[in-house]
């Protein structure tokens, strides 16, 4: 059989290697061009070529990795210092002390996110207005590397060397160069922050490998004992990245640098289910917390609503939209933990929760992207105006609205799109924590529901005015990365038994199945024993 | 999902949920209707317009002042980022810690 170890290497190194040679002609031309005169010229042709081929290469990579090792809930690969192993091939054996390892859940989440990466540079490579430089594409490939070093971590030094690159490569998109005093103290505030929640997260690290000796997940899971050092610990580590994950998008136009922004955001929850539930389990004097992300998931949703109610602007929208599915994985998050403290609460709905919440977040980085992509466009500069204010929209981009429509209905979960098949777990599992939870849900997912239309059919079946006012803007511009994203949306809706059964049950039971890596453990022990 | 469905036990359970959402929202939408012809939802760019004899539903009109006044410039300012997630680290350390 065909020896296939080398692929999640491979799928790692494709991003980094490409984002390296980029920075690296760059930083040519800036620092030594100049002196020696010797000019390395690479026309944008190539430049967009080698890009394309990078994302192209990466998502085929990731597609075979997904498609021959979706084995449900174990660990699949190991590195150990040395190389990848298959941990589950014959005769191998499941290192526990391997630093980063590949399972169910990272490797459906890697290959969403390079299918992301491909849709957000088709649409970075198309447009006009944002053209695409090589600092760009050394960025976007950059936190394309870095988000999925995150997804393969099994050590918590790796997870924050990761984080801080992502961050880093994140801030070069945005590119918040201050030029004026009051700018800079802006920007520096920004840039503080960030430090300081890295600085957080850092400290939480140290601290426990102060305490074990060690920061490899699966090491210190069985070991952790409920003390105050790693409730410390527990507080240092969930708050920056439950910050970083629920921050408001940046304000930028661009459509690819916010979808690259929506990866990082997606990953900064991935590593809080790492934190809180591959790490902490269900500790004991951890019991509250559940409330507190059921609460902060509910204050998400109520400022989504409120931010959605009579905000016309896309852009603002788009981050209403965010918002509202970012509390519900909240509200997704607090169950599942609520859920998995006694075995009663587990069999009654502790593994629909866990169902629930991967539903939510696999969807969330699609949706994301959809909307970003195409509230960037309705942004797009008309004669008169901007392209969302010209009213009667349907007719001029009827693809565009068409994706805006099953987006809304998608994200707001009406049935039977696949937003629903995820929520109505959330709902069923809310009842067993209190019914007026479950009003509270469906209250605020109708109401959403009911701005979305609302809004869709402002822009889009507005009055219209002349066809000319909207200039060269087409639908021919974001066609193909919408394409792609409705065919993937409408493939899960079309299709829920196989998205469960290939999708979120294995990352479900990759979640919850921590005994495995117990189990493993203890077995290596043994082995090492003997 | 499918071997839970095929075990026959758990078919149901869904389209109850859908018949659930699907009725409230039905009700949703014509409390939000009877409302709205009762009251007269208006944009709410009428009144900053001076046009105070339009009829507003109060609730959107508290909830645009709220978002415009307080929220807005809350977000738009760079130390949310700072604060936050401090805020964040002493309510989990209280709640931890407490309990």
């Amino acid at each position: 059989m065909l020896d296939v170890s080398f692929l999640p290497l491979s799928s790692l190194a494709i991003p980094f290697v490409g984002a390296f040679l980029l920075l690296c002609f760059y930083a040519y031309h800036r620092l030594i061009y100049k002196k020696c005169k010797v000019k390395i010229d690479i026309s944008r042709k190539h430049l967009n070529a080698l890009f394309l081929i990078v994302l192209i290469v990466n998502f085929v990579v990731l597609t075979f990795v997904w498609l021959t090792y979706n084995s449900n809930g174990a660990t699949l690969f190991a590195i150990n210092g040395r190389s990848w192993t298959r941990a589950l091939s014959a005769g191998s054996r499941l290192d526990p002390a391997s630093f980063m390892h590949i399972d169910a859940i990272g490797a459906i989440s890697a290959f969403l996110v390079s299918l992301i990466a491909l849709v957000a540079g088709l649409r970075a490579l198309a447009d006009h207005r944002d053209v695409m430089s090589t600092l760009k594409a050394s960025f976007m490939l950059l936190t394309l590397g870095s988000v999925q070093g995150v997804l393969y971590s099994n050590n918590l030094f790796t997870i924050f060397f990761f984080i801080a690159a992502s961050q880093a490569s994140c801030l070069g998109l945005y590119h918040n160069v201050p030029e004026h005093m009051k700018t800079f103290v802006s920007a520096a505030i920004y840039y503080f922050s960030r430090i300081i929640a890295l600085a957080m997260l850092a400290g939480g690290i140290a601290l426990i490998q102060h305490k074990y000796g060690t920061d490899i997940i699966t090491v210190l899971s069985p070991l952790i004992t409920p003390g105050r050092t790693e409730k410390l610990v527990f507080a240092l580590m969930s708050a920056p990245l439950l910050y970083m994950f629920l921050q408001p998008p940046l304000s930028v136009a661009d459509s690819a640098c916010r979808c690259v922004f929506g990866m990082r955001t997606q990953i900064m929850f991935f590593a809080m289910l790492r934190v809180v539930f591959s790490l902490f389990g269900p500790m004991q004097g951890l019991e509250k917390t559940p409330m507190f992300f059921i609460l902060l998931g509910f204050l998400s949703l109520l400022t989504a609503v409120m931010f959605a109610i009579y905000n016309r602007d896309p852009l603002k929208f788009a981050g209403a939209m965010e918002l509202f599915m970012k509390g519900f994985i909240l509200i997704a998050l607090g169950l599942s933990i609520n859920g998995s403290y006694s075995a009663e609460a587990t069999a009654l709905y502790g593994f629909s929760a866990f169902e629930g919440m991967s539903a939510l977040w696999m969807i969330f980085l699609p949706f994301s992207a959809a909307l970003s992509i195409i509230c960037c466009f309705l942004k797009s500069p008309t004669p008169y105006g901007e392209l969302w204010e010209s009213g009667g929209l349907f007719r001029v981009v009827p693809v565009t609205c068409a994706g805006l429509l099953i987006t809304i209905c998608c994200i707001t979960g009406l049935p039977p799109f696949t937003g629903y098949m995820a929520k109505q777990f959330i709902y069923r599992v809310s009842n067993y924590v209190s019914p007026f939870l479950t009003a509270g849900l469906f209250f605020m997912s109708i109401v959403m529901l009911l701005t979305g239309l609302k809004y869709f059919s402002a822009i889009a079946f507005g009055p219209a005015n002349s066809r000319d006012e909207t200039g060269h803007v087409r639908d021919s511009m974001i066609a193909l990365p919408i394409s792609f994203l409705t065919l993937y949306l409408l493939a899960a809706t079309f299709m829920p038994g196989w998205t469960f059964e290939k999708c979120i049950s294995p990352s479900a039971e990759a979640l919850m199945n921590r005994s495995h890596s117990v189990n493993a453990i203890t077995q290596w022990g043994h082995n090492n024993d003997h | 999902m499918i071997t839970k469905i095929a075990s026959g036990y758990f078919i149901w359970e869904p389209i109850i949920w859908t018949a659930i959402f699907c009725f409230s929202m039905l009700l949703v939408s014509c409390a939000v209707f009877f409302a709205s012809r009762k009251t007269g939802i208006k944009y709410v760019s009428d009144v900053s317009q001076g046009d105070n004899s339009t009829k507003i539903l109060k609730a959107a009109d508290y909830m645009r002042v709220l978002r415009e006044k307080s929220i807005e410039p809350w977000l738009k300012s760079q130390y949310k980022h700072l604060l936050v997630p401090l805020v964040f680290f002493i309510v989990i350390l209280t709640i931890v810690f407490l309990h």
